[in-house]
C-alpha cells in the first residue's frame, strides 16, 4: 500500500489532517514534513513507495510552490500525485501553482471539512491501492 | 465602504467560513465595546503588515479553548496542552488567512505573521491612539470567543516596504535526482 505525505509547517494541521486520513478508513502510513526541503529528503528517499503528496504553501525554507515546481522536473516523481492544501486560494495562485506543476492533482482551500479532503484524496488513493 | 466596514465584514465572513467548516455551527455575533478593563486568560494574537497594518486577537477562556481543539481534531482534550495552543494558534491562522483574501481584492492587503499565544491570569491589552478598534463576540452552543482587531490605513505608497521572501537557494531537480540515484541498485 503506498504511503502519504504530508508537508506543512504547522504541526497541528499536519495532525489534523493524519486524523482525518485515519478516521476516514484510510490505512496508508502516513510521513511527515515540515517544509519543501524536508520533503525533498523524504520524498526523493521514499518516491518508489509514496502514492500522494498533500502539500501547503506558505512554508519556511522552501515554499510549496517552490517543492511542487522541482517536482515537476524530476521524472521519477513527476507523476505522484499532489493536492496542495492551502488558505491561499486566490485565482492567481490557483493559476501559479497549476503554471509549476501542471500535473496537480487537486487543491483543498484552507479550513476544509474532513469529507472536503476525503473527496479529493480518495479517488487517488484508490487508483493508487 | 469604510475601512472599518471592511475590517469588520472580512472578519465575520472569515469567523464564519471558519465555525461552519470546521465545527458545522453558524457563530452568533455581538458587536461590543472596547472594555480595557476586561481580563483574559488566554490571547492569541497575528500581525498583520502591509497597507492595513495592526493585530487581530482572539480571547478564549481555557475551557473554550480546548472545546475548539477537541472539535477540530475531533477526539477529547483534557488541560491545555501544546495541542491546544497549536490548535487555537491554526484557528487564528484561517481567520486572518480569510480576512487576507477578502482585504486583498479591495485594495488593502496586508500579510500575516506566524501566531502567538499567551496565557495567564488577569491579562489587559492596552490600545494605542493611533489605531482603530473593532471588538467583537462570536458565540455558539458549545463555546465563545472574542475578537479584537487593532489597525491602521496607510496611505498607499506609504506603508512598511514588504520583504520578499527569500527564494530557497536549493535546487529542489538536482537534490532529488541525487537522492533517486542513491537509492538505485547500481548506485
Amino acid at each position: 500500500m503506498k504511503k502519504i505525505l504530508v508537508v506543512d509547517d504547522a504541526s497541528f494541521q499536519r495532525t489534523m489532517i493524519i486524523r482525518i486520513i485515519q478516521k476516514a478508513g484510510f490505512e496508508n502510513e502516513v510521513l511527515e514534513a515540515v517544509d519543501g526541503e524536508a520533503a525533498i529528503q523524504v520524498l526523493g528517499t521514499n518516491f518508489r513507495n509514496i502514492g500522494l503528496v498533500l502539500c501547503d504553501w506558505n512554508m519556511p525554507r522552501m515554499t510549496g510552490l517552490e517543492f511542487i515546481e522541482g517536482v515537476a522536473k524530476v521524472p521519477s516523481v513527476a507523476n505522484i500525485p499532489i493536492v496542495m492544501v492551502t488558505a491561499l486560494w486566490t485565482g492567481e495562485k490557483i493559476k501559479a501553482a497549476y503554471a509549476a506543476h501542471s500535473n496537480l492533482a487537486g487543491y483543498v482551500k484552507k479550513p476544509f471539512t474532513p469529507d472536503q479532503l476525503k473527496t479529493v484524496i480518495e479517488p487517488i488513493l484508490q487508483r493508487q491501492n | 465602504m469604510e475601512l472599518n466596514d471592511m475590517i469588520k465584514t472580512a472578519l465575520r465572513e472569515s469567523v464564519h467560513e471558519a465555525m461552519t467548516t470546521l465545527f458545522s455551527m453558524t457563530p452568533q455575533i455581538t458587536e461590543m465595546e472596547l472594555d480595557l478593563s476586561r481580563e483574559y486568560t488566554l490571547i492569541c494574537s497575528l500581525g498583520m503588515v502591509g497597507r492595513v497594518e495592526g493585530n487581530i486577537l482572539i480571547t478564549f477562556t481555557g475551557e473554550h479553548a480546548c472545546c475548539i481543539v477537541a472539535k477540530m481534531l475531533d477526539m477529547e482534550i483534557r488541560g491545555f496542552t501544546p495541542d491546544v495552543s497549536d490548535g487555537v494558534c491554526e484557528f487564528l491562522n484561517m481567520i486572518g488567512g480569510g480576512m487576507k483574501t477578502r482585504l486583498a481584492v479591495l485594495n488593502h492587503d496586508f500579510d500575516i505573521n506566524i501566531p502567538l499565544v499567551v496565557e495567564g491570569n488577569s491579562l489587559n491589552f492596552f490600545q494605542r491612539k493611533d489605531m482603530s478598534v473593532i471588538h467583537t463576540g462570536f458565540t455558539c452552543k458549545d463555546f465563545g470567543f472574542e475578537t479584537i482587531v487593532i489597525f491602521k490605513l496607510h496611505e498607499e505608497g506609504t506603508q512598511p516596504k514588504k520583504q520578499a521572501l527569500p527564494k530557497s537557494n536549493v535546487d529542489t531537480a538536482g537534490m532529488l535526482n541525487r537522492l533517486i540515484k542513491d537509492d538505485s541498485p547500481n548506485a
